[in-house]
């Protein structure tokens, strides 16, 4: 019963330690030139400490819901590969219906792309 | 049935089922790209792939409705029955109108963009799957979609305070009554253990305290759809804030769309006799209500939008009584007439707004009743139009809104709700002071200033007067000559009650 | 055969067409539009009476048009339907054929008018209602023709509205119709609840199957009378029509001579299995008609004005077709209206020429010796003057003898056959006098035209002859036709009975005389000594004043009925004023208070708007939960 969870743990520790490495590595051989951007913690651009009614750019906003909205939509893979996976073989159609709603993603991509949202400048 | 059967019976054919929807989706994703790839020229163009994809669902949902097709798509989640066809077709003229109405009001505000009529096209690909839902999932996903974009669209004039703080509202209060949608399907879901509309009558002896108030919050995310008192509150805000051609597709569309859902839960999901008992008092006590206090609050604005605001939620009183007596009755045409009401009230509403953009210039909407002073005198056809819509929601005879309310209010004498029947013209009574003041304004009122006329008038479009014409001509044409919407109307409500095939 | 609602829509898209198109376009497609699409009804309305005529079988023999149900409420149930058979056939012919000759005469006439693409779009409608009327099968579809055609009179009456007058003679005509509708409006709803339908069809059957009631019956056919009465201008509803003449003379002698005012007479005919069922309602109908005809003869002496002169004779004719339903000879009643509205709308039309000749001079005493500058004028008018006097063989001659002839035979519930064929020949004799006076001051005699105006006189243009001629010879051979005609419409009223032939020979040669006698006195009163008329005038003093003053009818309804409305309407402002006013602001404003008062909760405030959203979805939890144990 409790051997099912082996691969998990050992998932777990795999993670963790790429993510470990990886920092040992880059602070053992990378340059370090420290700016003040670059030491607060998120590195985002914006101050953890301040004033709520402060304004900055609305990109911000746009970034963040489409990652939202790209990341749902990735996550809604995950099922039909699952849950579908007996049903795959009995016809095309499901593999039709998923590539069109990867083209309706791209569609979408392919509109905010040209819109100029991914353009930070 | 399992997933794997489940799935494995999808095909082409459930798309082609769809496809009213589906040509709409196309449709607003051809837009986009195109927006993406030609952004310079794409504006009218897409208003035109906006018209001719409406006109497509509009004639295949006419088509299916006059064979009487009935097909059941997607393990039966939706039915495009004739009741879903009739209103995928009324909501598709409603929209068709709202285009026609938009490209010259956007090109005077600067936002003639050609996301507008994507929205609008997703918007109205969701009012179609909203009546042709036959689970609450479904629905609650056709709701959302439809809801989506209209939230967005009012606050499409985005510089503008007003528009933006309209958006704000209607988003609030639309996701606070989505809410308790969703908590009613829970609870629904809860004692009856499917979310199948017409399996949802188990629930009842199953649990219910639990049923009845699913029931309940259901009731309310429709309610809060149609502007019904006490959750009308968003109404005027919104209807003033949006641009006026948003403004007539929330009238009309997004005011007719709901009535399809809201019907065939009353009618199919809650159509027994138990139930049946507990909603239609209820309903009767919110119609009452409903109705006055819409007329009552009209009749002291004097901004016509805002006064088309209160007069859509007196509407929506006037309706519900229609539906009352449907359950009354237990008769499907008592419930034609419903519909019948609804679509001339889509034309006659359409027209109202649409005479109000022929006047809104570059940074002021004619809004006012001042705006409208000497209307008669300088542009008699325009205001001739507007005087035809008017009599029309006020009821007049021979125009389709009397025959709309005759067919109701008769029927709810049939049920025997006299005194409803009785509040019900006394509004309408009521709601003559406020259009006739508007006749009034156009022409018997002189300026102040000596001037001859206030109003701004800064050119036609040609989709605008084409609106304006049609929706008079079906005022005149489709109010004397009721027999044939009325004869697909009971088609249309008839198959509610059969069984899916 | 043509369906019936293409001979409808024609002219009334002719009229869209030039309403909304016109003023892009010239006065030339206009009149072409408006008298092409009356020329093209008329085509149909001659095929449709072709395809009546060759069907032999009895159901075959009408045309019926189910265009849509307007309205479905219960047992009620109106059809928006058509019926042709032959009785419509003829009102068709004459209102699509008379109806263009007249449009073509208008395009001349009215060629110099700032107002002559209106003048065509009303002509149109007026032309489309009257067919609806015609062609209806429900009474409420024939009220909507009837309503529109008084509508388009009233347009066309006060055409000139510009001048006070007009715009006043233009209301008088409408008030005046208002009461006729009141009592048609009345009638058709005690048709309803009697019968429970208002189609004419349904009616007949259920009629034959089972007869109203007497007393029933005769309510409806006088409430129904009372309409016909305002329409067609008869005692007591007549004094609109003079006045009438206010409009273009076209319009006179299209709607208020050949078609619009025999609308009365038609419902009548159309409902003649009625008043079959009712011998009193029957006979009120005959004694007014007989009444009026004597009664507007009388006036129509004494007229100087040549189209009041005309209008008279008009409410008079119409008299004898009312005469003629009365004592139950519908078909000759009709036969008089077909041949009443060719000679009436050439006499108009010839006088419209004359007017137009002499640069719109209207008087009588201010014309004269016409004949020689206005020849084809002068020779149409004289055809339908002696059509109407009743000369043999012009068409005026048989239809109202065969009238008369009919009235003498019959049996009527009010007053005796003998009185009403005496009322009858009388009026017959002052229809002649007055004609033949009308025909001698005009044509004949010396010029006493007004120098300006004489310098002007011109015969007419093709366009206003061509009709006149076509009308004349209509009005001179229409006559022959009466077997025919009876035979045409024996399908609805049945086989005339044979009539005694020493009676018909009697009352004859008595309106041969009478007619003869008629022209020959008035030849001698205004050719040879134009002294005499004078010198009785003067003789009769106050008699003469009286009846040229109209027996001061409209004078008596102004005392009478005008002013006692007009005070009422003071008593009843007060009223208004002070009692319903004050009731109606009081409501009104409480209304309004109300409505203020609520549109506080409206505060802007979401927050609040959800609260009250709260508070909605906790009353129908409590409503809906209470309902369950």
């Amino acid at each position: 019963m409790r051997s099912q969870y082996i691969p998990v743990l050992i998932q777990l520790a795999l993670a963790a330690g790429f993510a470990g490495s990886l920092l040992v590595l880059t602070h053992l051989f990378g340059p370090s030139r420290p700016a003040a951007a670059k030491l607060s913690p998120f590195e985002c651009g914006v101050d953890p400490v301040d004033q709520a009614h402060h304004r900055f750019s609305v990109k911000f906003y746009l970034v963040a819901m489409l990652f939202i909205l790209f990341d749902i939509e990735a996550i809604f893979f995950y099922p039909w590969a699952l849950i579908f996976k007996g049903a795959i073989s009995s016809g095309l159609f499901l593999l039709i219906e998923m590539g069109t709603f990867a083209l309706v993603l791209l569609a979408g991509f392919f509109y905010i792309w040209r819109k100029g949202v991914l353009e930070w400048a | 049935m399992n997933f794997e059967t489940a799935v494995a019976n999808l095909g082409f054919r459930d798309l082609a089922g769809i496809s009213p929807a589906l040509n709409l989706i196309l449709a607003g994703i051809a837009i986009l790209a195109l927006d993406a790839i030609l952004p310079m020229r794409s504006k009218l163009l897409s208003a035109w792939i906006a018209l001719l994809a409406l006109a497509g669902s509009l004639f295949a949902s006419l088509h299916r409705l006059a064979v009487g097709a009935d097909i059941s798509a997607f393990n039966h989640a939706v039915r495009m029955d004739p009741f879903a066809n009739a209103f995928s077709a009324i909501i598709c003229l409603a929209s068709t109108l709202a285009v026609l109405s938009a490209p010259k009001y956007l090109k005077l505000r600067e936002v003639h963009l050609a996301e507008y009529y994507a929205l609008i096209l997703f918007s109205v690909s969701g009012m179609v799957l909203f009546g042709a839902s036959q689970d609450l999932l479904m629905m609650f996903l056709a709701l959302e979609t439809m809801s989506i974009p209209v939230y967005c669209l009012v606050g499409f004039t985005r510089t503008n305070v007003y528009s933006t703080e309209a958006s704000m509202k209607y988003f609030l209060i639309g996701a606070f009554a989505a809410g308790f949608l969703v908590y009613g399907i829970a609870l629904l879901y809860g004692a009856a253990g499917t979310v199948r509309i017409e399996d949802l009558a188990v629930g009842l002896d199953r649990a219910p305290g639990l049923f009845y108030s699913g029931m309940a919050l259901l009731l309310v995310g429709f309610l809060f759809k149609i502007g019904a008192v006490p959750f009308h509150m968003w109404t005027p805000d919104a209807y003033e804030g949006a641009p006026t051609p948003v403004t007539t597709f929330m009238a009309e569309a997004v005011k007719a769309a709901p009535f399809g859902g809201m019907l065939k839960v009353l009618f199919v999901g809650f159509g027994f006799e138990e139930a049946m008992q507990v909603w239609q008092p209820v309903l009767i006590g919110i119609a009452v209500l409903t109705m006055t206090v819409g007329n009552l609050i009209a009749l002291v604005q004097d901004d016509v939008k805002r006064m088309m605001g209160y007069s859509s939620i007196a509407h929506s009183g006037y309706i519900l009584v229609g539906v009352a007596a449907a359950a009354e009755l237990h008769s499907t045409d008592a419930l034609a007439a419903v519909l019948y009401y609804l679509f001339i009230y889509v034309l006659m509403n359409a027209g109202t707004f649409g005479v109000l953009i022929l006047f809104s210039s570059k940074d002021k909407d004619a809004n006012h009743l001042d705006d409208l002073v000497g209307l008669g005198r300088e542009r008699p056809w325009a205001a001739a139009l507007m005087t035809v819509f008017l009599l029309s929601l006020t009821g007049i005879p021979p125009l389709g809104g009397f025959f709309g309310k005759f067919y109701i209010f008769s029927y709810a004498i049939q049920a025997g709700m006299i005194p409803l029947v009785v509040i019900a013209i006394l509004n309408s009574v009521v709601s003559a002071y406020y259009y006739l003041k508007v006749i009034g304004a156009m022409y018997f009122r002189e300026p102040e200033d000596g001037a001859r006329a206030v109003f701004y008038f800064e050119g036609y479009s040609v989709f605008l007067i084409a609106m304006l014409w049609l929706s008079a001509a079906g005022v005149v044409y489709w109010g004397i000559q009721s027999e044939t919407p009325l004869l697909l109307a009971e088609q249309a409500t008839a198959s509610l009650f059969k069984p899916a095939p | 055969m043509v369906v019936l609602r293409f001979l409808i829509l024609a002219p009334l898209a002719a009229a869209l067409l030039n309403l909304f198109f016109g003023r892009w376009w010239g006065k030339k497609t206009t009149a072409a539009l408006a008298c092409g699409s009356v020329f093209l009804s008329f085509c149909g309305a001659l095929r449709n009476a072709y395809a009546i005529q060759i069907h032999s079988l009895p159901a075959q023999r009408v045309i019926v048009d189910e265009i849509f149900t307007w309205i479905a409420v219960g047992r009620t149930v109106i059809r928006m339907d058509l019926v042709q058979d032959n009785l419509t056939c003829v009102m068709c012919l004459i209102i699509t054929g008379v109806g263009f000759l007249i449009h073509l005469y208008s395009v001349g006439y009215m060629a110099h008018d700032g107002g002559f693409r209106r003048y065509f779009i009303y002509l149109n409608l007026f032309v489309f209602f009257m067919l609806l009327l015609v062609l209806a099968d429900n009474l409420l579809v024939l009220f909507i023709g009837w309503e529109g055609v008084g509508l388009c009179s009233y347009l066309l009456i006060g055409f000139w509205h510009a001048d006070m007058k007009n715009a006043s003679a233009g209301k008088k005509a409408f008030v005046v119709n208002r009461i006729g509708d009141f009592g048609f409006l009345l009638g058709m709803l005690v048709i309803l609840l009697t019968a429970g339908t208002l189609s004419v069809t349904e009616l007949k059957s259920a009629v034959a199957l089972q007869p109203i009631a007497s007393g029933t019956a005769t309510l409806i056919c006088l409430l129904l009378f009372l309409g016909a009465a305002g329409k067609s201008a008869q005692i007591p509803l007549y004094t609109w029509l003079p006045d009438a003449m206010a409009g273009p003379t076209p319009v006179s002698a299209l709607i208020h001579a050949a078609t619009m005012v025999t609308a009365g007479v038609y419902m009548i005919a159309r409902l003649h299995f009625l008043y079959a069922l009712s011998p009193l309602a029957s006979g009120v109908v005959a004694a007014v008609g007989a009444a009026t005809a004597i009664f507007a003869a009388v006036i129509g002496l004494a007229q100087n004005d040549i189209k009041k002169v005309l209008a008279y004779s008009t409410v008079s004719q119409l008299g004898y077709m009312f005469l003629a339903v009365g004592v139950g000879a519908y078909t000759w009643g009709i036969f008089h209206l077909t041949t009443h509205a060719f000679f009436k709308a050439l006499l108009f039309l010839g006088a419209g020429s004359v007017i137009h000749g002499l640069s719109g001079e209207q008087n009588l005493q201010k014309m004269g010796g016409l004949r020689k500058h206005l020849p084809v004028t002068f020779v149409t008018m004289l055809a339908g003057t002696l059509a109407i006097a009743g000369v043999p063989p012009l068409a005026g001659f048989f239809s109202k003898d065969e009238i008369l002839v009919a009235a003498r035979l019959a049996e009527p519930a009010v007053w005796s056959g003998r009185v009403l064929s005496g009322i009858g020949l009388a009026a017959a004799f002052l229809t002649a006098f007055y004609m033949g006076r009308l025909l001698c001051l005009a044509f004949f005699g010396s010029s006493r035209v007004e120098k300006e105006k004489a310098a002007h006189l011109h015969e007419s243009p093709w366009t206003m002859t061509v009709p006149l001629m076509i009308l004349a010879i209509l009005s001179a051979i229409a006559g022959f036709g009466h077997h025919h005609f009876s035979e045409w419409l024996a399908p609805l009223f049945g086989h005339a009975a044979p009539t005694p032939a020493d009676i018909h020979d009697r009352v004859m040669w008595a309106s041969v005389a009478v007619a003869l006698a008629g022209l020959g006195l008035s030849a001698l009163f205004y050719i040879r000594s134009p002294g005499i008329p004078a010198r009785i005038a003067a003789g009769l003093g106050g008699l003469y004043r009286l009846v040229a003053d109209k027996f001061y009818v409209d004078e008596l309804y102004d005392r009478m009925a005008v002013k006692a409305v007009y005070w009422t309407g003071v008593l009843s402002h007060a009223f208004d004023k002070h009692v319903i006013d004050r009731l109606v602001n009081w409501t009104g404003g409480s209304l309004r208070a109300g409505g203020f008062v609520i549109s506080f909760l409206q505060t802007g405030n979401v927050g609040h708007y959800a609260i009250w959203f709260l508070a909605g979805v906790s009353a129908l939890l409590v409503l809906f939960t209470g309902g369950a144990p």
